[in-house]
């Protein structure tokens, strides 16, 4: 399973979701029916005359559709902030980037370098101050509006391999869409609740009526029962709800784990947090309300059930810890590191052949949505190797701002003077001073470093308010237009900046899928393919074809080359809005074709990785360190 | 039957409703609460700082004890004021005794740098020098964090007084933020601007 087709795999269970939804509201309809039938049937005068009353049925219906639907709606409007909305509601803390605390410090390090590792935005990080025990989530729709939360414990406990461990984890719960489905989990779950919270509000004032007219109508009597009723009725269809909860979320804790160890190569760091929290004496359940509602959300159990076989959302720590030691002891983890070293050799066998830097794409392809230790490694390298005051300017919200002013600035001194000026003139001098004293740190790094470096600096960029947000965009836009041309360079950094902070700061939907035919998107692929072959070191014309070959289409003849100077950014936006709104096979294919149009002449140059760069960010999917 | 519907339907919404308001204002004093720790992570660095400064100088400024002291004073009792702000940025006395403390300090800090100038010597110390720039650099994103909160805070503060959120405010306990005002913005910018 690749990132694209668990992706797709996701919207499908949400759908068979939704099927069972349907049949448990099809069934509290029907019970609320005939309680409704034999409660007003028996109290009032009518006496039953028909099981079948179709005015009454349609009544009911109605009113039941009509509280589960606000419930649920509710609710998933409520969580359509994305990852955010539901730490909050959980009570979580937003760790600072800029944090001085050793421990949120550790903790940051540990999410920036998977995430650079695996190309997806750094999730908004959130802590639990309340819960002392060991315990993680993840929630979010996509890579763009994703969270991950820990609990104080978690931080305090856990060494960094362990943490690592826990971390992977929810990585890979954020990679494999689960958090999609968790939040359609809670907007369900909440539309049955309402029923049940209703039954108790209607039981109550029932009696209350009672009291005060004493027993005038005899209605009243029927009322309570009728809320008691409700009660039991929104009750039972709780514990269905709780059992499709725990049975979508169980299988899926040992498929996270099992990634967690592929991720770090290191099954020691995940089994020593499950250890840790089989030894505490805290329990990993939590004191949050909400905990019951969430808890398939979480890395462990998060609220304790005497039915535990049945209501468990998460397996027992022992079985998880069991599979993982198997996973270990498992020599075919060592075959497939042994055949990945082969497959490594052959590659590099080649390198020396054409004494190219040569990039394998089904390599990449398979990669997107997962981590590999040596990427892992590589980012973590990354990171360290940042002069100070760029790391530092990374993890707040003036230097991050300030970091990409600077690396807009042309370097030609008339335009950098006005261009500063623009900057003094719409920012402050606060920022000016800012820029140009990152300007000179910058020149140490790595051209190809800079838009994964943009990447880092997203967090810090929506701690912004939408006033300096409005700023920054603006400024932005000028001082890529200050020599009066864009560059490859400032269109991705542009594109990448926007299209993660849109999500914040616009309140921009999720594209719906609209597209799963390739060959309807003929005219956009082709654009996009075109503007990564002109900018091959080699003959554009076989980079074009090399990409065109892997396309899995019969009419090829939908896809034409289309020359350069009609490969405008313009053009190219109104590609990618489409594109982005394509099923993951969809993606998959286009992602494949580009990557072997760059692979084709056997050297990956930075203008082709930063357009594949800004191409894969404003589609929403993972592209790793390469 | 007619009458039944409706009154579980206006229930249903009576019930969502104020639940919805709720949640609205978490969201946002959330919202400010984040901008507040953005602030704190600064304020913590420049105190900081502030104490290798004074060493620094005082092996040049032997006679200006005073102002050194005064400014440790400041220092020191800014750092208890946002101490117990840390805790809950949404009391509005708390901030305003923040924000006479942050400028007690300012003005305090920017006497010294007054001072410093007839010191050549103390101008071309290194690590004065350095020190000085990561001061400046702080007070600017200080700065900068004290903006995003003040938006967030108007933001909260307005969304807390429509109608009819302003009904369901009080009960549930959500009272009026303040902003995290610094009366004078030259004496603010006066110690950044000293230039070595």
């Amino acid at each position: 399973m690749d990132f694209f087709s668990t992706q797709d795999r996701t919207r499908s269970t949400t759908r068979k979701l939704i099927f069972i939804y349907i049949i448990a509201i099809i069934a509290l309809d029907i019970s609320i029916y005939f309680v409704t039938l034999i409660i007003f049937g028996v109290a009032g005068d009518m006496g039953i005359s028909s099981f079948w009353i179709p005015e009454l049925f349609i009544g009911v219906s109605f009113v039941t559709l009509a509280i589960i639907s606000i419930g649920t709606i509710f609710r998933v409007y409520q969580l359509k902030k994305g990852g955010s909305a539901v730490a909050e509601m959980l009570g979580g803390r937003k760790v600072s980037m800029s944090s001085t605390d050793f421990n949120e410090q550790r903790l940051i390090n540990v999410v920036e370098e998977m995430s650079i590792a695996a190309g997806i935005p750094v999730p908004d990080l959130y802590v639990l101050d309340n819960e002392p025990s060991i315990n993680a989530f993840a929630a979010g729709y996509s890579t763009r509006d994703a969270a991950v939360g820990v609990t104080r414990g978690t931080m305090e406990q856990l060494n960094r391999d362990e943490l690592q461990g826990v971390i992977a984890h929810e990585f890979s719960h954020i990679f494999n869409g689960d958090m999609r489905i968790n939040i359609r989990l809670i907007g369900i779950l909440n539309g049955i609740l309402l029923i049940h919270l209703m039954g108790s509000i209607i039981m109550r004032s029932g009696a209350y009526g009672r009291m005060g007219s004493s027993g005038k109508n005899k209605n009243q009597g029927g009322i309570i029962i009728f809320g008691i009723a409700l009660l039991i009725i929104g009750y039972i269809g709780m514990l269905f709800g709780r059992i499709i909860q725990s049975a979508v979320s169980r299988q899926r804790e040992y498929l996270a784990d099992a990634a967690a160890v592929q991720y770090t190569r290191n099954p020691d760091g995940l089994a020593g947090a499950l250890h840790k929290i089989a030894a505490s004496v805290e329990k990993p359940t939590l004191n949050d309300a909400h905990a019951m509602e969430l808890s398939h959300l979480f890395f462990s159990k998060s609220f304790k059930s005497g039915l535990d076989s049945l209501f468990a959302t998460h397996p027992p720590i022992d079985k998880r810890i069991e599979a993982l030691g198997s996973a270990l002891s498992q020599e075919d983890v060592m075959k497939r590191s042994a055949s990945k070293k082969r497959s490594k050799n052959q590659t590099k066998s080649q390198d020396s052949d054409k004494g190219h830097n040569i990039m394998d794409p089904e390599w990449i392809l398979a990669a997107i949505g997962t981590i590999d230790s040596q990427q892992l490694s590589k980012a973590g390298n990354i990171l360290a190797g940042l002069p100070q005051p760029v790391k530092d300017a990374i993890h707040e919200p003036l230097g991050a701002e300030s970091l990409l002013f600077a690396m807009l600035l042309s370097g030609e001194i008339e335009i950098e003077t006005n261009q500063i000026e623009q900057i003094k003139k719409m920012c402050g001098s606060e920022t000016e001073f800012a820029v140009l004293s990152l300007k000179q740190h910058l020149s140490k790094i790595k051209p190809e470093w800079k838009l994964p470096i943009v990447e880092i600096a997203i967090p810090s960029l929506k701690e912004m308010s939408e006033e300096q947000f409005g700023r920054f965009r603006s400024t932005l836009s000028e001082l890529i237009n200050a020599d009066g041309k864009v560059t490859l360079f400032e269109y991705a950094l542009e594109k990448i900046v926007t299209h993660q902070l849109e999500v914040v700061y616009s309140k921009k939907a999720d594209p719906e899928i609209t597209h799963a035919n390739l060959n309807k998107l003929g005219g956009e692929i082709s654009l996009l393919i075109s503007a990564i072959a002109h900018e091959t070191t080699g003959n554009p014309e076989e980079a074009w074809n090399a990409a065109i070959q892997t396309l899995p289409v019969k009419l090829k003849e939908e896809f034409t080359f289309i020359k350069q100077s009609d490969c405008t950014f313009d053009a190219v936006d109104q590609a990618l809005e489409e594109l982005g709104k394509s099923s993951g096979a969809i993606k998959k294919s286009f992602l494949n074709a580009a990557l072997h149009s760059i692979a084709q002449d056997g050297i990956s140059n930075r203008k082709e990785m930063e357009w594949v760069r800004a191409m894969a960010a404003a589609i929403d999917s993972p592209l790793p360190l390469m | 039957m007619t009458f039944t519907i409706i009154l579980l339907v206006i229930l249903a919404i009576l019930i969502i409703w104020p639940v919805s308001i709720y949640n609205k204002l978490v969201a946002l004093r959330n919202r400010f609460k984040n901008g507040f720790s953005q602030i704190d992570v600064q304020l913590k660095r420049r105190y900081d700082l502030i104490p290798n400064l004074i060493e620094t100088a005082k092996a040049y400024m032997k006679h200006e004890r005073e102002t050194l002291e005064a400014v440790i004073t400041a220092r020191n009792q800014a750092q208890q004021v946002e101490k117990s702000v840390a805790d809950n940025p949404a009391d509005p006395a708390a901030i305003q005794k923040l924000a006479g403390s942050e400028q007690a300090l300012s003005g305090a800090l920017g006497k010294f740098f007054a001072l410093s100038e007839s010191y050549p010597d103390l101008k071309a110390n290194q690590n004065m020098m350095q020190l000085t720039e990561e001061l400046t650099s702080t007070e600017n994103k200080i700065s900068f964090a004290r903006q995003a909160f003040n938006d967030a805070v108007m933001n909260y503060n307005t969304a807390r007084e429509k109608f009819p959120n302003v009904l369901f405010a009080n009960i549930f306990g959500f009272s009026a933020a303040s902003q995290f005002q610094l009366e004078s913005p030259d004496v603010e910018r006066q110690a950044p601007k000293v230039s070595f």
